[in-house]
């Protein structure tokens, strides 16, 4: 049987990997362009935990809807400041997602300052810690499990009433599909990209926020995740904001069990080639099923759809 | 109440309008006519603010409308229905036409929805289903519909029988008839089914390389000798 | 006098490696337009090879035997370069053999890396490049054999049979080989391949419906570029003398080099050389004078540097994304 603390590790993970991924193919869908400095909204959310709790002391869990609001903020200067300038200026799909890329090497820097300048302040050591040990536990289970999950699961459900019960969410729906035709019905489209760029940022500073209560924070985990999150994305469907749940959650448990397996057969030296797994993944996915899992069963759908049609002689 | 002068207009860099003054009176049916590359479509999206416009105005029932975004267009009754990407296919109908009735208020959503379902009685029997599973008739169908949803004052079709069988061609432009008779909304049509065109309406522009050349009634025009010339950029 | 020629050569070596490394970046994206944001992988196999293979060669070439290669790498690298002062034939071999080994590995790797996404939007190939830069660092930093992990290797000193002059000869040397990869590259863009790959750059589906199989050019780029660039990565270590696996990060060698390319003129060889040039001279002033800029900002030198390149690339492409020397078209010669 599992050690159950390989459990506890596999579902915290999982869980800030879908957030995180969720996020990441909503922006894909609405601006068309893989945002590459999406894991820095998660390394915002790391040092607003660091802030919260070594300099102002304060429970960490304060620390959560903090850093959404402030990698919302982030996740719309990126869109509104970065990403429609360009526009305005002929930027081609290339150049928006260099332009990503660049935010990402901006906002990684910033981060580093900030971390380099906490350090005296807090009179801990900002390029390293973990708050693991100031956890609250519920019947016997550590706080950041109980709460990432209630978090995902709320996520999960809250998510898909908006897009198929409210009006929003039909219209993020259809600018997705089709922009220009969503205009001209009336929908602001780039209100509804503002929001999207904030509930993306937001999400993945939330998860963020939660890491460090679980694993070890510093300025780079953000980009560090960044492979897990392309790899979850594309084997869920980058097409499917479902798909990303999916995608999120199989990535992140086979990160952590298949790490555990490989540790258990070669040594635990091999702990440290974690990122192949998802890379490896990611591979395997584009040579077979580049649609991902949405694909296959879109594809499967259509075969027997096609079967129908071909027994009613059609 | 559409008025169109000395546009300009393009895209990016690209300039395919040239100095266009055009104009659709309230319960007109006007159609567009001209080759294929003539800048049809165009005039279309400016008027809805798709495009970007060097120079010119567009005004709608006398108000300066040519900076207005066309989302806020939709909002004072101009209905635009594209070429292509008329309907939202990964959506279902009812979605589809909640979309089409989000400028509507509340209350008179339900209204409206039971009025374009019953100018259109077939969609009744399809509200949940994925429009991708609906034909081309059908979602061009579903495209009124939607149009109907904002009770508009003007009607724009971008070639709206274009990939449509003879038969189902031939019911679209029946409805658009009874839309215009009904309902009493103006109606742009942009066509390459130059003589049915010219038979349903009252007016006719010719555009030829993003030029106008000809205006006047449509039967002037269907009986006009030098037709053909003037389509092909001939004869001005 | 030394001094400042010590300056200049500094820049020379660190202004022709970014050269070499910049041209396999314009080749790939510039003519073929492949975004190629893992290119510091193509560096870091160039240099990670170097460090495991050059000492290795040098000691089957001296015949030391039974010494583990990483545990007594600063013995071992003494041994060798004592037998080049005595036969500096062994330097020409051990160079030699590295850089056409970097030269097939760095080719094979760029197959791996592109081929599953080269048939895929340009969105999922620089997602898998990006992160397959990333696993080649972190297997640099953690299997030990290959580069000595998170310690260093260190290389032979191909020229120390010269003496004192032995760096600035391989500067030279390096020098000369980019120089030669510039002739190379415009030899290959004014031929009817470089046709070939620009019509696949401005339309993909053009070029295949007049039947080149495009997805085979593509990965070839793919090869030569890695290759090219694995030059690069192999000739810094041969200067340096050492090779340290965490030093090949993404920042130094795979968003520098697109910095330089956009600023000098991507699609353009000549804009590549300015490019590189500028850039490498604004990065070393600030180095030169790190002490007077600290005082001014509260913050480490190497957070500006790399706030600098974020803006100046986002900078570059909303002002002048055509870089500074665009590309003109060809003439056509009138008949």
């Amino acid at each position: 049987m599992l050690p159950p603390a390989l459990l506890k590790d596999a579902i915290v993970y999982a869980n800030l990997l879908l957030m995180l991924t969720i996020g990441f193919t909503l922006t894909y869908l609405i601006a068309k362009i893989p945002n590459f400095a999406h894991g820095e909204f998660a390394g915002i959310g790391i040092y607003v935990s660091f802030t919260v709790v070594q300099i102002w002391k304060m429970n960490p869990y304060i620390a959560v809807p903090l850093a959404f609001i402030v990698s919302a903020i982030i996740g719309v200067i990126i869109y509104n400041g970065v990403l429609r300038t360009l526009k305005k200026f002929g930027g081609t799909l290339i150049s928006l997602t260099i332009s990503t890329l660049a935010m990402q090497i901006i906002i990684s820097a910033l981060i580093n300052v900030y971390a380099d300048y906490l350090y005296p302040i807090a009179g801990a050591y900002s390029r390293l810690f973990m708050f693991r040990h100031i956890d609250f536990e519920f019947m016997g289970q550590p706080g950041v499990l109980i709460v990432s999950s209630l978090l995902v699961f709320t996520l999960i459900i809250v998510l898909h009433l908006i897009l198929t019960k409210t009006k929003f969410g039909i219209s993020l729906r259809a600018v997705v599909e089709d922009s220009d035709l969503a205009s001209v019905l009336g929908v602001n489209v780039e209100f509804a990209c503002t929001i999207s760029w904030a509930l993306t940022g937001g999400l993945a500073g939330m998860a963020g926020a939660l890491l460090p209560l679980w694993f070890q924070g510093h300025p780079y985990t953000g980009s560090m995740l960044l492979t897990s999150v392309f790899a979850a994305s594309i084997l869920g469907g980058i097409s499917s904001i479902y798909g990303a749940m999916l995608g999120g959650y199989l990535i992140g448990l086979s990160e952590v069990f298949g790490t555990y397996f490989l540790a258990q057969t070669f040594g635990s030296q091999i702990t440290a080639y974690r990122m192949l797994i998802p890379l490896i993944i990611l591979c395997i996915v584009l040579l077979l099923a580049p649609r991902g899992l949405t694909g296959v069963i879109e594809d499967l759908q259509a075969k027997r759809i096609s079967k129908k049609i071909v027994r009613m002689g059609g | 109440m559409i008025e169109v002068d000395g546009l300009n207009a393009g895209y990016g860099k690209l300039h395919i309008l040239y100095d266009v003054d055009f104009r659709v009176g309230d319960n007109e049916m006007v159609t567009v006519l001209g080759p294929n590359g003539s800048g049809k479509s165009t005039l279309l999206k400016t008027i809805m603010g798709l495009t970007t416009i060097y120079s010119g105005r567009i005004l709608f029932d006398g108000k300066d409308i040519t900076k207005l975004r066309p989302d806020e267009k939709a909002k004072i009754g101009i209905a635009y229905l594209p070429q292509v990407g008329s309907v939202f296919t990964n959506l279902s109908v009812r979605e589809n036409m909640i979309m089409a009735g989000l400028t509507v208020g509340k209350d008179e959503f339900n209204d409206r929805l039971e009025y374009s379902l019953s100018m259109f009685p077939f969609l009744k029997g399809c509200l949940d289903r994925k429009v991708k599973t609906l034909s081309g008739g059908e979602r061009q169908m579903l495209a009124m519909a939607m149009a109907l949803m904002r009770k508009p004052k003007i009607l724009m079709f971008d070639e709206p029988t274009g990939n449509l069988a003879p038969k189902i061609a031939m019911d679209v432009f029946n409805k658009i008839i009874e839309l215009k008779d009904q309902l009493g909304i103006a109606i742009l049509l942009v066509e390459q089914n130059v003589k049915r065109a010219l038979e349903i309406s009252d007016r006719a522009y010719l555009l030829v390389s993003g030029r106008i050349v000809f205006e006047g009634e449509s039967k002037e025009l269907l009986n006009h000798p030098e037709l053909g010339k003037m389509y092909l950029g001939l004869k001005r | 006098m030394f001094e400042s020629m010590g300056w200049l050569l500094d820049i020379i070596v660190f202004f022709a490696v970014y050269l070499i490394v910049t041209l396999a970046l314009n080749l790939q994206y510039g003519y073929t337009g492949i975004p190629n944001f893992g290119l510091a992988l193509s560096v870091a196999v160039g240099a990670y090879t170097t460090g495991a293979l050059a000492g290795r060669i040098g000691m089957w070439l001296c015949g030391i035997r039974d010494l583990d290669y990483i545990m007594y790498n600063a013995m071992i690298t003494s041994m060798i370069n004592n037998a080049i002062k005595v036969d500096p034939m062994k330097g020409l071999i051990i160079f030699t053999l590295t850089i056409l080994t970097v030269i097939v590995v760095c080719a094979f790797i760029g197959f791996i890396a592109s081929y599953p996404a080269i048939r895929l939007k340009a969105d999922y190939l620089m997602m898998v490049l990006i992160a397959m830069a990333e696993a080649a660092r972190i297997i640099g930093l953690n299997y030990t054999p290959l580069v000595g992990g998170t310690t260093w290797v260190s290389v032979p000193n191909i020229f120390i049979w010269i003496g004192d002059f032995a760096s600035q000869f391989t500067i030279i040397l390096t020098l000369i080989i980019s120089i030669l990869i510039f002739v190379f590259m415009q030899f290959i863009v004014s031929s009817p391949f470089g046709r070939l790959i620009k019509s696949i750059r401005e339309n993909e589906l053009t070029a295949e419906c007049i039947g080149k199989d495009v997805v085979n050019v593509k990965i070839k780029i793919m090869m030569l570029g890695s290759a090219i660039a694995g030059i690069g990565g192999s000739l810094w270590s041969f200067y340096l003398g050492t090779v340290l696996a965490a030093a090949y990060t993404r920042t130094d060698w795979t968003f520098w080099p697109w910095l330089m390319a956009m600023i000098g003129g991507i699609g353009n060889n000549i804009g590549a050389l300015v490019g590189v040039a500028a850039v490498i001279f604004i990065r070393r002033l600030i180095i030169y004078y790190k002490y007077s800029i600290e005082a001014y900002i509260p913050f480490s030198v190497v957070w500006l540097e790399q706030l600098l390149l974020g803006v100046a690339l986002i900078l570059v492409m909303i002002f002048r994304p055509q870089g500074l020397i665009p590309e003109k078209p060809k003439k056509i010669k009138r008949k």
